[in-house]
C-alpha cells in the first residue's frame, strides 16, 4: 500500500499529495514558470550536469567522506554509526550543494543578481561563495537576531563581497529574512534570482533544492553498495526547513527496507521549539502548503531553537508528504541534548558538529542502542560547528 | 474616478479601526477594503507590515471582522476583504464563504492565491485578482474574466506603499483589458500618494484607484481621514 502512495516527483502544479503548490503573488508567476522550465530542461542536459559535477568535485570537494565513527559507536553500544561528512564540503556545510546548483542555473538564465535568506549564515555563506565564484552580485537577508549570534558567518559573507542586509521585522530570524527576500524578489524579479536555501517556497523550489541536495544520499548509497554490498538500515538527518534531510532521504525513498528518520529541534519544550511536523498543523507559509507552527487564527508563531539553522516555523512540503505517507519517521531533540551531543562528538571523534547536525547525533545515539551491532546507521553531519562557538559559550558545562 | 480604500482591521485597536471604517464609508468612495492582518505579509511594505503587527499584538480575531463588513454595508458602500491565504484556510474555507455570504461581502482579495490556485468554493466570493506589470498576455484574459467587481492593476512591480516610478506597461494593460471586456472596472493601486497620480491614471484609461498605505500613514501622522481622501481624489 505504501509503495503505491510513494511519489518521487510532485505533480505539474508542484504538489506532493496535498502539500506544496504555489501560494505567491501573480507577479512571481512569470519567474517561477521560467525557472521551472529551465530546471526541467537543464537537470537532464549533459553540459549543465558536467559543469555542475566539475564544480562539485574541484571547487566543492565532493564526494564527501563516509566516516565510520568507531568511538561514537562504542559509546552508544549498538548499531554501527557512520557520518556523512557534509561538514567537510567547501563553506563547511551541505548548503554548498544547492547554492552551486542554483547559482549555475542563474548563470544559464542570464540573471545578473542573486538574493538569498539565511538563518545560521551557512546558506548565506554558500551563496556568497557562489556569487563570488560566478561573478554575480549577491545580497543576503539575515535577521538581526541571527546576525548577533552568527557573527563569523556574517564576516565571511562580507569578505566574499556579499551585501548582508539586517532584517528588523517580526522575530528578526530566518522566517522574517525569507519575507524580506520575497519582497525584494517581487520588486526585482526580472533581473534577480531568489536562491532559496531550503526545500521550502513555491514550486519548483522544493523540488529543485532537493534535487541539488540529493547528491548527499546518492553518494551514501554508492559508498554503501561499494563497501558493504548492501544499503544502510537507517538514515538520519536533522530537519529545519529540511534540505539536508530531503537530500539524504530522497535517493532511498523507494528502498523501503531503509528506515528514514528526521530529527526536529525540540528547543526548550512544548512551548518553545521548531517542531513543525511533530507539533505543528497544516498551513501556508512562504509560498507553499505544508506543516507550520501557528495559532488558531492562522498567525505564524515564532519558532525557537538554540541552532539558528533550525529556528524556522515551517518545513518543506515533500517532508510533510513523507510524514503523512509514513515513509519517513520524525522525532526531535531538545536544545540541551544537542549541546551535549556536540560536546560528545567533539571529544570522542575530534569532529565539532554544527548545532543543527548535533540534533541528529543526539537521537542517533539513543536509536543505535536499540539496534543490533551488525546494523548500520548513517547520520548526515550537515555542517561543522565552528560558527557556533560563540553561541555555546556558557551553555556547556 | 472611483475609489477603493484599504485599511487593516484591528489597527491601531479594534474599536479605533471600526471608527475609521465608518468614516471611510461615509466619504466619497465606492469600496472599502477591510484587511485581515497576517503575521507574514510578504506582499506588503513597511507601513502595512507595521500595522499588521500592531493589530496582531492587540489580539485581532478573524471572526470579529464581520462587524466591520456590516458597518460598511450599512453606509451603502461595497465591502471587500483582503487577506492572505493562510488566514482563510485556518478559518475554514466553507465557514468563511458561509459567513461572507451572510454578511453580503462584495469581494475578496487574496494576494498569494493566483487564479489557478483559487479554490472553487472561494470563487463564490467574487475574487478580485491583481495584475502586475509583468503579466503575460495569455494569463491576462483569464485573470480579467475571473475578476469580480474590478481588476486590481499594480502600478509597478513590488510591494505596497513604495514611492517608485510607475511601470510604463500599465498603459498596455489598461488597453488590453478594455479589449477583453470593455465594461470591466480597472482600478490602479500600489504607491498612489497624490491627486497627480490619480489624474495620470485617469488619463491612461483607469476608472478607479486603490489607496492603502497612504491612508494608514496619514492616520499614523495624525491627519484627518476626510482630508486625506479628499486630497487624493481632488474633490
Amino acid at each position: 500500500m505504501l509503495r503505491q502512495s510513494l511519489m518521487t516527483e510532485p505533480d505539474e502544479r508542484g504538489y506532493f499529495g496535498r502539500f506544496g503548490g504555489r501560494f505567491v503573488p501573480e507577479s512571481l508567476i512569470p519567474a517561477l514558470d521560467e525557472l521551472t522550465e529551465a530546471f526541467y530542461r537543464l537537470r537532464n542536459q549533459q553540459k549543465f550536469q558536467e559543469e555542475l559535477a566539475d564544480y562539485n568535485r574541484h571547487y566543492g570537494g565532493r564526494p564527501s567522506p563516509l566516516y565510520f565513527a568507531k568511538r561514537l559507536t562504542e559509546y552508544a553500544g549498538g548499531a554501527r554509526i557512520f557520518l556523512k561528512r557534509e561538514d567537510l564540503i567547501h563553506g563547511g556545510a551541505h548548503k554548498f550543494n544547492n547554492a552551486m546548483g542554483q547559482g549555475l542555473l542563474t548563470k544559464y538564465l542570464g540573471k545578473k543578481r542573486i538574493i538569498a535568506e539565511t538563518g545560521a549564515g551557512q546558506h548565506g555563506t554558500a551563496t556568497a561563495m557562489i556569487g563570488a565564484l560566478l561573478g554575480i552580485e549577491t545580497v543576503i537577508y539575515m535577521g538581526e537576531k541571527d546576525i548577533e549570534r552568527q557573527q563569523p558567518n556574517v564576516q565571511r559573507m562580507r569578505l566574499m563581497g556579499a551585501d548582508v542586509v539586517p532584517v528588523k521585522t517580526g522575530s528578526r530570524t530566518l522566517k522574517d529574512a525569507v519575507n524580506e527576500a520575497l519582497r525584494d524578489w517581487v520588486r526585482n524579479v526580472e533581473t534577480t534570482h531568489y536562491l532559496i536555501g531550503s526545500v521550502v517556497g513555491p514550486h519548483p523550489f522544493p523540488l529543485m533544492v532537493r534535487h541539488f541536495q540529493s547528491v548527499i544520499g546518492q553518494e551514501v548509497k554508492h559508498d554503501f553498495l561499494e563497501y558493504f554490498g548492501e544499503l544502510p538500515d537507517l538514515v538520519m538527518a536533522c530537519v529545519g526547513g529540511g534540505s539536508n534531510a530531503a537530500g539524504s532521504f530522497h535517493p532511498f525513498i523507494e528502498d523501503t527496507k531503509v528506515k528514514l528518520l528526521g530529527v526536529e529541534a525540540g528547543g526548550k519544550g512544548d512551548q518553545a521549539n521548531s517542531r513543525s511536523i511533530t507539533c505543528g498543523s497544516q498551513g501556508i507559509l512562504h509560498g507553499s502548503m505544508s506543516y507550520l507552527l501557528q495559532n488558531e487564527e492562522g498567525q505564524v508563531k515564532e519558532a525557537h531553537s538554540v541552532s539558528a539553522g533550525l529556528d524556522y516555523p515551517g518545513v518543506g512540503p515533500e517532508l510533510a508528504y513523507w510524514n503523512e505517507t509514513g515513509r519517513v519517521d520524525f522525532t526531535y531533540a531538545a536544545d540541551k541534548e544537542a549541546l551535549d551531543a556536540m560536546r560528545l562528538l567533539s571529544r570522542l571523534e575530534g569532529i565539532i558538529p554544527a548545532l543543527e547536525s548535533s540534533h541528529a547525533i543526539a537521537r542517533a545515539i539513543d536509536v543505535a542502542k536499540t539496534m543490533d551491532k551488525d546494523e548500520r546507521i548513517v547520520v548526515t553531519l550537515s555542517g561543522r560547528g565552528d560558527k557556533d562557538l560563540e553561541t555555546i559559550q556558557g551553555k556547556m558545562t | 474616478m472611483k475609489a477603493s480604500i484599504y485599511f487593516p482591521f484591528g489597527f491601531p485597536t479594534k474599536e479605533k479601526s471600526l471608527t475609521i471604517f465608518e468614516e471611510v464609508a461615509t466619504s466619497p468612495v465606492q469600496y472599502v477594503e477591510i484587511g485581515i492582518p497576517y503575521s507574514d505579509p510578504s506582499a506588503d511594505g513597511e507601513i502595512l507590515q507595521y500595522a499588521s503587527q500592531v493589530a496582531i499584538e492587540n489580539g485581532v480575531k478573524v471572526k470579529d471582522v464581520w462587524e466591520a463588513v456590516d458597518l460598511v454595508k450599512r453606509h451603502g458602500k461595497k465591502a471587500v476583504i483582503m487577506t492572505y491565504a493562510n488566514i482563510i484556510y485556518q478559518y475554514g474555507i466553507d465557514e468563511f464563504v458561509e459567513e461572507a455570504k451572510r454578511h453580503a461581502l462584495d469581494g475578496i482579495i487574496v494576494p498569494d492565491i493566483t487564479v489557478e490556485e483559487f479554490p472553487q468554493k472561494l470563487k463564490l466570493l467574487k475574487p478580485i485578482f491583481l495584475v502586475p506589470p509583468n503579466v503575460k498576455e495569455e494569463r491576462l484574459e483569464r485573470i480579467v474574466r475571473n475578476s469580480g467587481e474590478f481588476v486590481y492593476i499594480q502600478s509597478r512591480l513590488g510591494i505596497t506603499g513604495q514611492k517608485e516610478k510607475f511601470d510604463p506597461r500599465v498603459k498596455w494593460i489598461l488597453d488590453e483589458i478594455k479589449e477583453i471586456d470593455k465594461d470591466k472596472n480597472k482600478f490602479i493601486g500600489f504607491g498612489i500618494h497624490s491627486a497627480n497620480d490619480v489624474k495620470l491614471f485617469r488619463k491612461l484609461g483607469a476608472n478607479g484607484i486603490i489607496v492603502g498605505s497612504a491612508l494608514v500613514k496619514a492616520i499614523m501622522e495624525g491627519k484627518g481621514i476626510e482630508e486625506t481622501i479628499d486630497n487624493l481624489l481632488d474633490t
